[in-house]
Parts: structure tokens; C-alpha cells; sequence
């Protein structure tokens, strides 16, 4: 069954939407990242045109963050206070990142700069996790009981403007958080994505808070960056494309449920190395494609789009 | 019922080319409709073009929609990466373009023709707008044209094919042709021409418009995203937070 969608003007397949939303909404509940970074690229390969994808997709993201956030509250499990500071700093970030994208667009090259900041964070962020996750799980195995402190102390934590943040277990100095907040919100706004995937590891090794507020937090911040993004892409570009973010989020908003009940069987050094596995593939196909001889080298540009 | 139209359609035609008599050859046609409507479950639609020539010759119907002015890129290799380097601007390049004949193109249009009228989409004048800094070089222009096409053609708004251009009856002669639409055809105004030819020349030519357009819902939504983008935004935002809460509660029921 196909469905025209109206604003990316093409139809496509109504079962095949609903599916990669269900998918990308389970790994989205599961790890607490918006899923932004997998389905963009997704959408894009099966004929969405680029702008309308990261568009709606922000859209979709803000759907399936309400109801990941929502089961992780139930179980106590969002620092508010922290996402609040998260979020001031992400609309400082995304408000900065839109004036930056619409910079590189007057100077060529938007594309390039989306898929190397891809290929950059994604890579650093994926090896990262891998690393620290493994070891995590080598440890556990050998049996050899570590006993760590609950977070580590960098000097970042005692600047200034010190604030309790009681659900993270955490008295530390605002300003870190306000900072990656603001970047990711940067980041965000040039990628078109929620960002989580960079804030989850970001919240975990920068401000050493546990992996289980972690994950509620993020997407507690992502549901208003990614809809600050809706609305900005609404008025400036029309390119959200509701037909295709409802038909994307009816299968994400049921996939992200199975996805946070599923998160609960697993441990989150296992969490993070399954997140790490698939970041790292997303990064090696990015580079494929940057580095393999295109079988035409010619394309057609939309009006306007350098 | 729609072949019944048809012959009706076209019986009224030939009464039409009989009126006025003594005249080399007549050419009548029409459109089995004027409006393409997108609406939400389009897949792509057909269109039957039709008429009746009441000299001999061949038909050949061209479909232009309407022109833009497009830019082709061609990507090169820099430090390892390929990236979009070197663009060319095409001005007023048919949206979509199709072409469909009673016989091979090369056989019943002469060159000249082919050119002057732009049957076949190798005959399109594309014209690169030529910046002001560095002139687009003939040989340039020539490869970035052949890349214009061929991406057209992949995305199918350059039909590949020449269709049919069917003539089921000797005497007064009937034809009819069939031509498909996908579904990421551009909406707009379409030029719909019907060109009679003999000896590779163009001897009578008939002209009409097809018109493509949304409609019904996909339509509401796209004036909807333009003309009231603030609160379409607002909207999109309200339907994605409902939708999210709504799921959650279904879930925590269970």
C-alpha cells in the first residue's frame, strides 16, 4: 500500500515507513538516543529528498521522546534539574548551529560538512564506548571486583555556580553540563538529529552521571531541541513533512516502548557496547560512500541548495 | 465506459476535420483528461492521449512539464573524499519530458525537425546560464546536458522510452497513446503538443495543456506547510507529543 507524501512529493510503500520507524524506535528506547543519526540516512536512501528527511525526522524524534521519556519517569529514572540546565544550553547551541548551517550554505559545501561531522563525532563517540564497554564486560567476566568510585572528579567540576543534582547523585558546577548541552545543540542543529547519541557518553565520562538517569535525562532534552528544530524548519524551509513523520512515528512510539522495557534486561556496560557496535557501522558505511568511486558522478541539485 | 468516451470523443473529432474540406491534412486531438490529481494514495496515473489525422503520416505526441532552471553537479576526488566540485545551471530545463511516436524516431523525423521541434529529450536546447566569472566551455556544457538527462531518466521524469503511438484504423485515421506519470512527477502546467509529420517534416501541429496538482488531502497539507507555516509547525509539534503520550498511555494500561 502506498502513501503520496505531500510535501516530499513521492509515494513509498506505507508498510516499509511504519517497519523503520518500529526498528529505529526500539534502538531509540533502548538507548536513549533519538534514533535521528540511523533514520535520516534511512529515509534518505529510500527516496525521501534530503532536506524533507532531516526535517520531519526531528518531528518524529519528538514523538518517540515524549513516550521513551514518559517510561522512564515512571520509574524515576529523569533527572530534571540536570535535563533543565541541558536544555538551556541546548537552545543557546541550536540557536548558534542554525546561524552556522546557514552560513556554510552561503559558502558551498553543507553536504560535505554534514557527513564529515558524522563521520568525526560518530567515529569518536562509537570507538570510545567500545573500548570502555568492553573492557567493562572483560572485567565482569574474569571476576576481578574493581572497586570504583562513583564518578571521577575533573577540575571542570569545581568551577563556579556549583548546583546538587540529587537524581544523578552529583554536586557539581553547572557550566560543564550548560557547555555540552550548548554543543550538542550545535551539532544538532547542523546534523539535523537529537543528538543523544552524543550526549548519552557525553553525561556518562564528561559529567560521571549513572548510565540508568542517563538515558530518561536525554531524551527529556531532546523532545524540546527537536521540536525547537520542527518549528524553525517549518517557517524558514517547509520541508516537515507530517504525513511521513505521523506514518514514521506510528510504528517508532510502539517500537520505543518494547525498546526501554527491553533495556531493562540488559546490563549497561552490554547497553553501551551494542549502541558502540551500531555507531561504528552507520561511521563505515559514511565513509564508503565519502570514498568509493560514485557510479555517476554527475547529480542534479535542488534550486538553491549549494 | 472510458473506451466508450473515447470513441465518442473521437467519432466527434472526425466530424470535426470533415467540416472544413480541401486543406492537405487536418489533426485533431485531445486528452482522456486535463488534470493529473495527486492525492494520497497516488502511485503514478496514465494518460491517454488521442486524436485523428484524416491526411497520411506519422504522429508524435511530446509532453514537457513545466521548465526550471537546473542545476547539475559533478563530484571529484579531493584528498581521498568525492565531493561535489564543478556545477552547471541549465535555464528553463523541462521538469519532465516524454515522448511517444507512431514509429522509430529516426526513421519518421528528419534531423532538423527533431531539433526544431525538440522531439526526443537529445533535441532539448539546454542552455547553461553562464556565470560571470568563467564562461562553461561547449564540451563542458555537452557532458553536464548528457548527465541532466540521464539523472532525469533514472528518476523516471524523463520517460525512457518512446512510447506507442497506436493507429488501429486505415481511411480516417485514429490514434491514441498511453503515457505514464510516476508519482514524484512535478505538479504544474504540462505542454502537451501533437505533431503530424510526412517525410520527416512537420506538416500540422495541435497544442494543449495537462495540468498536474495535488489534491484532496495532500493537497490541504502542503497550502497548509506554506501559507501557515507558524502554525503548521505548532501543529506538527502537538500531533507528535500527543501521538508519543498516547502510545505510552496505551502501553502502560497493559
Amino acid at each position: 500500500m502506498q502513501v503520496y507524501l505531500p510535501i516530499a512529493e513521492v509515494s513509498i510503500n506505507v508498510f516499509l515507513l511504519v517497519g523503520l520507524g518500529g526498528a529505529i524506535g526500539f534502538l531509540s528506547g533502548l538507548f536513549g538516543v533519538g534514533g535521528g543519526f540511523l533514520m535520516t540516512p534511512l529515509l534518505i536512501f529510500i527516496g525521501i529528498p534530503a532536506p524533507v528527511a532531516v526535517a520531519s525526522e526531528a518531528n518524529q524524534i519528538v514523538a518517540s521522546s515524549v513516550s521513551g521519556v514518559i517510561a522512564h519517569w515512571r520509574r524515576g529514572n529523569v533527572d530534571f534539574k540536570m535535563g533543565g540546565v541541558l536544555l538551556a544550553g541546548g537552545f543557546v547551541g541550536s540557536y548558534l548551529g542554525v546561524e552556522l548551517f546557514a552560513w556554510l550554505r552561503t559558502v558551498g559545501q553543507i553536504d560535505l560538512v554534514i557527513r564529515l561531522s558524522y563521520v568525526f563525532f560518530l567515529g569518536i563517540v562509537g570507538a570510545m564506548m567500545l573500548v570502555e564497554s568492553s573492557r567493562a564486560i572483560l572485567r565482569r567476566r574474569s571476576g576481578t571486583v574493581v572497586r570504583r568510585k562513583l564518578h571521577q572528579h575533573y577540575w571542570v567540576h569545581r568551577l563556579p555556580l556549583r548546583m546538587r543534582f540529587r537524581k544523578s547523585k552529583l554536586y557539581i558546577s553547572a557550566i560543564p553540563p550548560f557547555t555540552i548541552g550548548a554543543l550538542v545543540g550545535v551539532l544538532a542543529a547542523i546534523m539535523g538529529v537529537g543528538g543523544g547519541f552524543l550526549m548519552v557518553p557525553a553525561m556518562i565520562y564528561l559529567l560521571g552521571m549513572p548510565t540508568i538517569v542517563v538515558v530518561g535525562t536525554s531524551l527529556f532534552q531532546i523532545i524540546f531541541v527537536t521540536a525547537n528544530v520542527t518549528f524553525l524548519q517549518s517557517v524558514t524551509t517547509q520541508t516537515v513533512d507530517v504525513v511521513l513523520a505521523l506514518v514514521l512515528l506510528a510504528g517508532a512510539v510502539v517500537g520505543a516502548q518494547f525498546g526501554s522495557r527491553a533495556g531493562q534486561y540488559l546490563r549497561g556496560e552490554q547497553l553501551r557496547g551494542l549502541l558502540a557496535v551500531i555507531v561504528l557501522a552507520v561511521v563505515a558505511k559514511l565513509v564508503f560512500d565519502l570514498v568509493v568511486t560514485p557510479e555517476d558522478l554527475f547529480s542534479l541539485g535542488g534550486p538553491g541548495s549549494h | 465506459m472510458r473506451r466508450c468516451a473515447l470513441a465518442f470523443a473521437a467519432a466527434s473529432l472526425i466530424g470535426l476535420l470533415a467540416a472544413p474540406a480541401g486543406q492537405a491534412a487536418q489533426l485533431a486531438a485531445d486528452l482522456s483528461r486535463d488534470t493529473v490529481a495527486i492525492t494520497t494514495g497516488f502511485i503514478g496515473d496514465n494518460v491517454i492521449f488521442f486524436g485523428a489525422a484524416d491526411g497520411p503520416g506519422h504522429i508524435v505526441i511530446v509532453v514537457e512539464g513545466p521548465p526550471k532552471d537546473t542545476i547539475v553537479r559533478r563530484k571529484s576526488r579531493v584528498s581521498g573524499i568525492w565531493i561535489n566540485r564543478h556545477s552547471v545551471t541549465f535555464a528553463n530545463a523541462p521538469s519532465f519530458y516524454a515522448v511517444a511516436a507512431s514509429g522509430p524516431l529516426d526513421k519518421i523525423v528528419s534531423p532538423r525537425s527533431a531539433q526544431k521541434f525538440r522531439i526526443g529529450a537529445e533535441n532539448l536546447e539546454l542552455l547553461p546560464i553562464q556565470p560571470e566569472n568563467a564562461r562553461v566551455s561547449e564540451g563542458e556544457a555537452s557532458r553536464f546536458r548528457e548527465a541532466l538527462i540521464r539523472n532525469q531518466r533514472r528518476a523516471g521524469l524523463f520517460r525512457p522510452n518512446v512510447a506507442k503511438v497506436v493507429l488501429p484504423a486505415s481511411g480516417v485515421r485514429l490514434f491514441r497513446a498511453e503515457i505514464f506519470f510516476p508519482s514524484n512527477v512535478p505538479t504544474g502546467a504540462y505542454r502537451v503538443r501533437f505533431l503530424l509529420l510526412q517525410d520527416g517534416f512537420v506538416i500540422q501541429r495541435f497544442e494543449r495543456k495537462l495540468l498536474v496538482s495535488k489534491a484532496g488531502l495532500s493537497a490541504r497539507v502542503f497550502r497548509f506547510a506554506h501559507q501557515n507555516s507558524i502554525w503548521y509547525g505548532i501543529v506538527a509539534i502537538i500531533l507528535a507529543v500527543a501521538a508519543g503520550w498516547g502510545a505510552s498511555w496505551v502501553f502502560a494500561r497493559k
